[in-house]
């Protein structure tokens, strides 16, 4: 160390390249330090950008993970398998075999159907009569009833059968007075609807069944095994529609991720360039001093990572909160469940860091080093007693 | 005078000039691309939501409707947003001298005033093992679950009988998928026709739009409307909109909303619009933010030149119009350029990348200008009134 406690320009160069000693650290720190005192502009413009463009990725990661996790695992399409009898099997299956299917992993719904023949209507055409059970009603979410779900001696009835509110049909089944009109836009609407659980034992033409949309196929798969002269088929409207929006959405966020991955670069590079111009004469002032340009090269760079770092660290932040209060507000609770930085639930497995401030991470870290190399490329142009001068 | 101040301010230093028109328009590129891709993107997801099925059901008022009834859907309000449709004439036949089974006699490849119209429009996740029947051949697509209890196979015949009307079809397909098809064939509606001994009719039809998630006034009655609110309610593509408007163009069906897809289908774009948007937001709000940043350096840089003009009797309010000017002016600059890149880029990237229909969305370019211009003055003049507050004497001396 010589020329007042300076260290020379190779060694600070050689030690930057290194990692830095102590002391190293220590005289980074120092001008920094000087830097921040003399010059806050400079620095507060460098991490206000960084700390911007990190927390536009890591917000912008972190809701298109919850967006993406929500069409992943959400209910939305409703009803994604069905068991039925095997084909030259008996014609239908017992209802307890309902409870069965309920208990399966990754099960979280099933409605028994049942088709219990035509009613003859005078003047009128027949009206088919089913059964089901008030999952059916949860498990359809769209559709919808004016009036109750039937208990023991009511029935529903289909919006255009025909059959009025509190009318009494007489049914194979005995009397039952109509409790509630459905309407759903799809053939249903013809029937009349009794409540499965009032009937005596009876045969179940199709069990319709939610599952984990993630694991679908085992879900069948565990429910032909568990039903005797069963098969249980996905339902291919469903899972298709599911996988095409997944896919769709991936290609959206990514387009939208990496526009804001340019954008970040771009803000930040502008920024550390307009700075750079703004320095010049303080740059050269070093290289008068000696400093080599690799020398300056490497402080810049350094300034530039702590500021970076601190900035990197405020926005991650920041920007998974944002993400996390968004995606509770716009996709519900189980968006969002997990650490008050709402991690959880976008990670990768076993890696506890979310998908925003990773791609956060990642991000500052291609604009620093694009930022870097820029400012490479213009100190390499200076003239150290032109711009002293003045010029 | 301030005009030519103006003028003179611009001219020189044009690098700096440059560089600050070049971070806005980097700024309104990135935004321009980006609203582009999300309000885009609202479309595409409407759009790929075809599979899960249609979401108007046409029903005979009384048993049929004639199937030429269904090119009045030409001349409703929101024609062009029916992108698949459908006439189905279900029938419980018997098959193969045995099993009573449902036959719907439907279109396969036809079009219907240039639109795509066919069982495999309206069901596109509909999988064929094999392939459709030919519209204008004996031929039937049964259904796998049916298949199987008929014991036929692709290449066999089958025997369709309907009181003493009788025909003998190809089994050209297999259907799967899983759902309700499985017991049911699929045959040309020519055939169902003449089973029926009903000629040009239909008892059903489905259809497919592209639809805007349903809101309160969607879900309300008409009849319950203010003529403003019936108004808005029309010229929105709300499900229930759309069957409002298919029902009244056909005179001898009912139309309905197909309530679970409908709501299946609300739900999901109300959350990924809504995401989209709030993503949007945020990272419009810190390029901002970015701008803001650079453009503060560059005036606080420029403390000495204010105090300059202050110290040669300048007033307060034509410094601030100079300054606020000349940012306007790159503003303006820097917002025109990089919102048309960033739309030209956007329109690139959908159609070539995300496969989306290639719109261009001009409007979004007086915006993108507007909020530029706003993002620029926002930057400058915080620190503008800071450097104007600072004693001329003692910004002229370095202090």
């Amino acid at each position: 160390m010589t020329r007042s406690g300076r260290l020379r320009a190779g060694e600070v160069y050689d030690a930057l390249r290194r990692g830095g000693s102590t002391a190293d650290a220590v005289m980074v720190a120092r001008v920094l330090v000087a830097g921040a005192r003399h010059r806050p502009g400079y620095l507060l413009t460098v991490f206000v950008a960084t700390a911007a463009a990190t927390t536009a990725l890591a917000a912008a990661g972190g809701l298109g993970a919850r967006l993406h996790a929500a069409l992943a695992t959400g209910d939305a399409l409703g009803v994604n398998l069905v068991v039925r009898p095997q084909p030259g099997g008996p014609p239908g299956l017992p209802l307890g075999e309902a409870d069965r299917l309920r208990a399966l992993p990754g099960v979280t719904g099933v409605a028994p159907w049942a088709e219990l023949g035509e009613l003859a209507r005078p003047g009128g055409a027949p009206v088919p009569l089913l059964a089901t059970s008030s999952a059916a009603a949860a498990l359809h979410r769209g559709w919808e009833l004016a009036g109750r779900w039937p208990r023991r001696g009511e029935a529903i009835a289909g919006a255009t059968s025909g059959v009025a509110l509190g009318t009494v049909v007489e049914t194979p089944h005995g009397a039952r007075r109509v409790s509630g009109v459905l309407r759903t836009g799809e053939a249903v609407d013809g029937a009349l609807v009794l409540d499965v659980d009032s009937l005596g034992p009876v045969s179940i033409q199709r069990f319709e069944v939610r599952a984990d949309p993630r694991r679908v196929e085992s879900v069948a798969s565990a429910a032909a095994d568990a039903v005797a002269g069963a098969e249980a088929t996905p339902l291919l409207r469903v899972t298709a529609t599911r996988a095409r929006l997944v896919t769709r959405l991936a290609w959206i966020l990514g387009g939208a991720g990496a526009l804001t991955a340019l954008l970040a670069l771009g803000t930040l590079a502008a920024a550390s360039l307009s700075q750079l111009h703004a320095r010049r004469r303080e740059l050269a002032l070093f290289f008068a001093l000696g400093y080599t340009r690799a020398w300056v090269g490497r402080l810049l760079v350094a300034e530039l990572l702590v500021v970076g770092a601190l900035a990197w660290l405020l926005g991650a932040g920041a920007g998974e909160l944002v993400a996390g209060l968004f995606a509770r507000e716009l996709l519900g609770a189980g968006a969002t469940a997990g650490s008050p930085l709402g991690f959880q639930g976008n990670t990768h497995p076993g890696f506890p860091v979310g998908w925003g401030a990773l791609a956060a991470l990642a991000g500052a870290a291609l604009v620093l080093a694009a930022t870097a190399r820029l400012t490479a490329r213009r100190l390499a142009a200076l003239e150290p007693a032109a711009l002293l001068a003045g010029q | 005078m301030t005009f030519k101040l103006l003028v003179a301010a611009l001219r020189h230093d044009p690098r700096r000039k440059l560089l600050a028109a070049g971070v806005v328009a980097l700024g309104a590129l990135g935004a321009a691309a980006l609203l582009d891709l999300v309000l885009g993107a609202r479309d595409d997801l409407a759009r790929a939501l075809d599979t899960y099925g249609a979401n108007v059901r046409v029903t005979a008022e009384r048993d049929t409707f004639a199937v030429s009834e269904l090119a009045a859907l030409d001349r409703i309000f929101w024609r062009n947003n029916l992108v698949a449709v459908a006439p189905l004439y279900p029938l419980r036949v018997r098959l193969g001298g045995g099993v009573v089974a449902t036959l719907v006699g439907t279109w396969f490849d036809e079009r219907l005033d240039g639109r795509r119209a066919g069982l495999p429009a309206v069901r596109p996740s509909l999988p064929v093992d094999g392939r459709w029947p030919a519209d204008a051949a004996d031929e039937v697509a049964l259904g796998r679950r049916l298949a199987a209890r008929l014991g036929v196979a692709r290449g066999d015949v089958v025997v369709a009988e309907l009181g003493r009307e009788r025909r003998e079809l190809a089994v050209v397909g297999l259907v799967g998928g899983g759902g309700g098809e499985e017991d049911e064939a699929f045959s040309p509606l020519a055939v169902a026709q003449r089973l029926a001994g009903r000629a040009g009719a239909a008892r059903e039809a489905e259809i497919f739009a592209l639809t805007v998630p349903e809101t309160s006034l969607g879900a309300r009655d008409p009849s319950t409307m203010t003529r403003a609110e019936y108004d808005a309610w029309y010229c929105t593509a709300y499900p229930s909109a759309i069957a409002f408007q298919v029902d009244a163009a056909l005179p001898s069906a009912r139309a309905t909303v197909v309530r679970e897809v409908a709501s299946a289908s609300s739900r999901l774009l109300r959350r990924l619009e809504a995401g989209l948007l709030a993503l949007a937001a945020l990272v419009l709000a810190a390029a901002a933010l970015g701008v803001a940043a650079t453009l503060t350096a560059g005036i606080l840089e420029r403390r000495g030149e204010l105090a300059l003009l202050a110290a040669l009797g300048g007033e307060r309010r034509q410094i601030l119009t100079l300054y606020l000017g000349e940012t306007a002016v790159l503003g303006i600059a820097g917002g025109a350029v990089g919102g048309a890149l960033g739309l030209l880029a956007a329109r690139a990237v959908r159609a070539g990348v995300l496969g989306m229909t290639a719109s261009w969305n001009g409007v979004l370019l007086p915006v993108v200008v507007l909020a530029g211009v706003l993002v620029a003055l926002a930057g400058v003049a915080a620190p503008l009134v800071r450097a104007m507050r600072r004693p001329a004497a003692a910004a002229l001396g370095g202090l």
